[in-house]
């Protein structure tokens, strides 16, 4: 199949926002596509290659794009990257590139005859899968070599798709529900079909292997398709309620309830012959993050093959406390993943059961569930079931809460014990619900932030300023350190005018007064003050305020800083906040969380 | 296995110049009538093809096709340290993985390189007729594109009755450079009829490192169509260039 079919559908798609119309032009397409390449021709309209749990993903550096691109069309480096500087999207700079009539040929065609007609999907998902899994010394050629032979014989339009899928900028916004209603309607007649269709899909999380299978063993073979481990299934979710009497009332008087741990949500699937895997709430898999977790499961759960799902949790090896989910994120890298085991230990909350034994329990309800989960599970320190009780009174659970609370937990997920409650795979329903704390911002006040450096935007805001770098006051030393990257907040006219706003300010060196690691496009000389607001406040080796003060070679940086649309030009950059007062507000938020 | 003696190492070193400058690696064929090279340059614009035959060197020994995959860079290192008397013994053994360069003047030195397992698809050369061959001295060919260069990422070739005309245009200015058969710089010239093509200077300067082989530079090219670039050695052997063609804006 060409790849200017597949080309054309992305087209059509991005031109519309209406869902009904997104799912026509897919079932269109769909109908034309051969069975044998239906699964890769969905994780490509997803942007992907295979579905998120399989480690293989891609998302190549700009800067190889902008090599491959060079090399393809034999353009300068420099050239393409002015042209990128330009126009803020590298998959026009292809498509412009290549369809420039004014251009280097190459000798190909002077011998072959293959030049015009493009590529195909096949190839290029080859390509793709090639460049994703590349690694090691000689990959960055090697991506660079499979990625330009692409773009040299792909028409301007496929290469203008091919460059957004492998820089992971892709993006046509259709949703998993859209294409599953593609499905039904092209493979079926009809959106009726959709629920098994939607069901399959919830408990595999692999639209792709859905398709083939609806493709080319028919609707039967989706209805009789159940959970196994390998494939994570979507999680079930909660909705949300404050106040115990209203949950009791909900749930019909009676319920369960367990502690909402916080920690990072996994899924352990353990297959027969050995190998064991934890998945992510978002489908990736993390097993590399915790070989720990993977040892206690080993350990602790009793089965030839299962599939459970639980909360890893970090605990404080000499108190047994519960820390803060933070600490866990020390996990989420490549590197030092042997310290991190040994500096916060992880433990196991396991809550459910949803694959026992060759038996897809997700059609179990509840109570039966959890029953087999503690039939399966031999508990160790580490390893537990989540605090459980059964409640009736508004007193019993409001008492629960405020232990949960006590121990480090964010609340309590209260569960319906009726005959109703099955495993709903990627739904959110009311069989579960949250009870947590009313939502106070970690941090609790604004603070004021000097900027010190700015980065070009892209896409919308090609051209203009559209991120600045934020630095706090440091009045022993008299200089500015870096805190975050702010992107957000801005309206389109602040972002307009950035550039004429900050241009009194621009150098083209870094400041004396500016600490930073980080290298901006710009730099500026700390003069403008602006009201942030954030999250919290994390470790991070990225940010130079507050270095070394809690962890070292680690800074202080604000998650999630938003520009409250306050400039302070009341302020000189010498009365924003200080490094200090960002660590003692790091502090506080600690205290807060373990109280 | 095979070993092969050139009198003057220096002739080694312009050829492997003369590959490098489009090519980092690629496998020379050695068989019983000599060794041989044709690699595309990674963009696909530009060919080389060498061949340098057995009469080429003082003594040549080899039975059977050898395949020696190099990277040219590292290759070109080595032949940096090429004495300006020295002969050039390279040898490679059945199953070694490497090949010897001996310099061979007042001492004996001797390199050793690791090969590289490349796939040795034979690529076929470009069959192109071409209406013009002029044949000119290496050093005016090789002036005229240094002018060319001072405007210029790219150059305009034409060829009329008597006369070749090298000229290039850009924001930094233009220039002309004629030559022609009345000055005696065009030594021969086949014509069937006038030809007109642009080329990348990019690529024609790396391709005029091996105007230091030959005193005479062949060019055959046709309008809008791959230029060939013919160098001829003194000692013998060849080093042939293809240069496709940038196409006209429209």
């Amino acid at each position: 199949m060409r790849y200017a079919e597949l080309a054309e559908v992305y087209d059509k798609v991005s031109q519309t926002t209406k869902r009904l119309e997104i799912t026509d032009i897919l079932v269109g397409f769909l109908k034309e596509c051969p069975s044998d390449i239906i699964d890769k021709v969905v994780y490509l309209t997803q942007g992907r290659l295979y579905p998120e749990f399989v480690p293989i993903e891609l998302g190549v550096a700009n800067r190889l794009i902008i090599r491959s691109i060079a090399k393809a069309t034999a353009v300068k480096e420099s050239e393409v990257e002015q042209l990128y500087k330009k126009i803020g999207d590298l998959g026009n700079v292809a498509y412009d590139l290549l369809s420039k009539s004014s251009k280097q040929s190459t000798l190909d065609s002077y011998s072959t005859e293959t030049r015009g007609n493009g590529v195909t999907v096949e190839h290029v998902y080859e390509n793709l899968d090639r460049i994703a899994r590349a690694q090691g010394g000689g990959s960055q050629e090697e991506k660079i070599r499979l990625l330009s032979d692409l773009l040299r014989d792909a028409l301007p339009r496929e290469a203008m798709y091919i460059v957004r899928t492998v820089s992971g900028a892709l993006r046509l916004g259709v949703a998993d529900m859209t294409i599953l209603d593609a499905m039904a309607i092209a493979f079926c007649g009809s959106k009726d079909a959709r629920p098994p269709i939607e069901n399959a899909y919830n408990v595999s999380s692999d639209l792709g292997a859905v398709a083939r299978i609806l493709v080319e063993r028919g609707l039967g073979a989706i209805k009789s398709f159940g959970a196994s481990p390998g494939r994570p299934i979507r999680p079930m979710l909660a909705e949300r309620l404050s106040s115990p009497e209203e949950i009791l009332e909900k749930m019909g008087g009676k319920c369960a309830v367990e502690y909402k741990y916080d920690g990072e949500r996994v899924q352990i699937h353990k297959q027969e012959g050995g190998s064991t895997a934890l998945y992510s709430r978002r489908l990736e898999n993390i097993s590399d993050h915790y070989p720990d977790v993977l040892k206690l499961a080993g350990e602790g759960i009793r089965s030839k093959s299962c599939i459970v799902e639980g909360e890893i949790v970090a605990v404080d090896p000499d108190t047994g406390d519960l820390l803060p989910f933070q600490q866990l994120m020390h996990r989420r890298r490549k590197y030092g993943i042997e310290e991190a085991m040994s500096a916060y230990p992880a433990s196991l909350r396991l809550f459910d059961a949803l694959y026992y034994d060759g038996k897809d329990l997700t059609g179990e309800p509840y109570p039966r569930r959890r029953a087999m989960l503690s039939k399966i599970v031999k508990e160790s320190e580490r390893l537990r079931l989540a605090e459980q009780k059964v409640v009736v009174k508004a007193e019993e659970l409001e008492a629960f809460f405020e232990d949960a609370i006590a121990e480090g937990c964010e609340g309590l997920v209260a569960k319906s014990l009726g005959e109703e409650s099955l495993y709903k795979a990627g739904a959110r329903g009311w069989l579960w619900i949250k009870y947590k704390r009313d939502y106070k911002s970690e941090m609790n006040d604004t603070v004021d932030l000097v900027a010190v450096g700015g980065y070009m935007g892209t896409g919308r805001r090609a051209g203009n300023i559209g991120t600045l770098l934020l630095a706090a006051y440091d009045e022993s030393d008299d200089v500015f350190r870096t805190v975050c990257k702010c992107s957000t907040g801005f309206s389109d006219e602040e972002i307009r005018n950035m550039k004429k706003l900050l241009d009194p300010s621009i150098i083209p060196h870094r400041h004396g007064r500016v600490d930073s690691k980080l290298i901006p496009d710009i730099w500026l000389v700390p003069s403008k003050v602006l009201e942030i607001r954030g999250a919290e406040i994390t470790l991070s080796p990225i940010h130079t305020c507050g270095l070394d003060s809690i962890r070292k070679g680690a800074g202080m940086a604000i998650r999630f800083p938003r520009f409250t649309g306050k400039w302070r030009t009341d302020k000189s950059p010498e009365d924003a906040t200080t490094v200090n007062e960002i660590i003692e507000m790091y502090n506080k938020q600690l205290k807060k969380i373990s109280e | 296995m095979f070993k092969a003696v050139l009198a003057d190492s220096r002739v080694w070193k312009n050829v492997i110049e003369s590959i490098s400058t489009l090519v980092e690696e690629g496998v020379f064929l050695v068989d019983p009538t000599g060794v041989r090279l044709r690699a595309m340059d990674p963009s696909r614009v530009a060919m080389v093809d060498m061949e340098l035959p057995k009469a080429t060197f003082e003594s040549f020994e080899c039975a059977t096709e050898t395949p020696v995959g190099v990277n040219f860079e590292d290759m070109k290192n080595i032949m940096k340290r090429a004495g300006s008397s020295e002969k050039l013994e390279l040898e490679k053994g059945d199953d070694e993985a490497r090949l010897k360069l001996r310099f061979k003047g007042k001492s004996s030195r001797t390199f050793s390189l690791p090969l590289l397992d490349l796939s040795k698809d034979e690529l076929s050369a470009p069959r192109i007729p071409f209406n013009v061959t002029i044949k000119t001295p290496a050093g005016t060919l090789l002036e005229a594109i240094k002018d060319a260069e001072v405007v210029s990422d790219f150059v305009k070739v034409n060829a009329e009755e008597g006369q070749l005309k090298i000229s290039a245009n850009g924001d930094r200015g233009e220039v002309d450079v004629v030559i022609t058969k009345e000055s005696g710089e065009i030594l021969s010239m086949e014509m069937k009829e006038p030809a007109h093509a642009l080329y990348s200077l990019t690529y024609l300067s790396k391709m005029m490192v091996a105007s230091g082989l030959s005193e005479i530079a062949a060019i055959m090219f046709s309008t809008d169509m791959p230029m060939r670039l013919d160098f001829n050695l003194a000692s013998g052997g060849k080093i042939v260039y293809y240069l496709a063609p940038r196409m006209e804006a429209e």
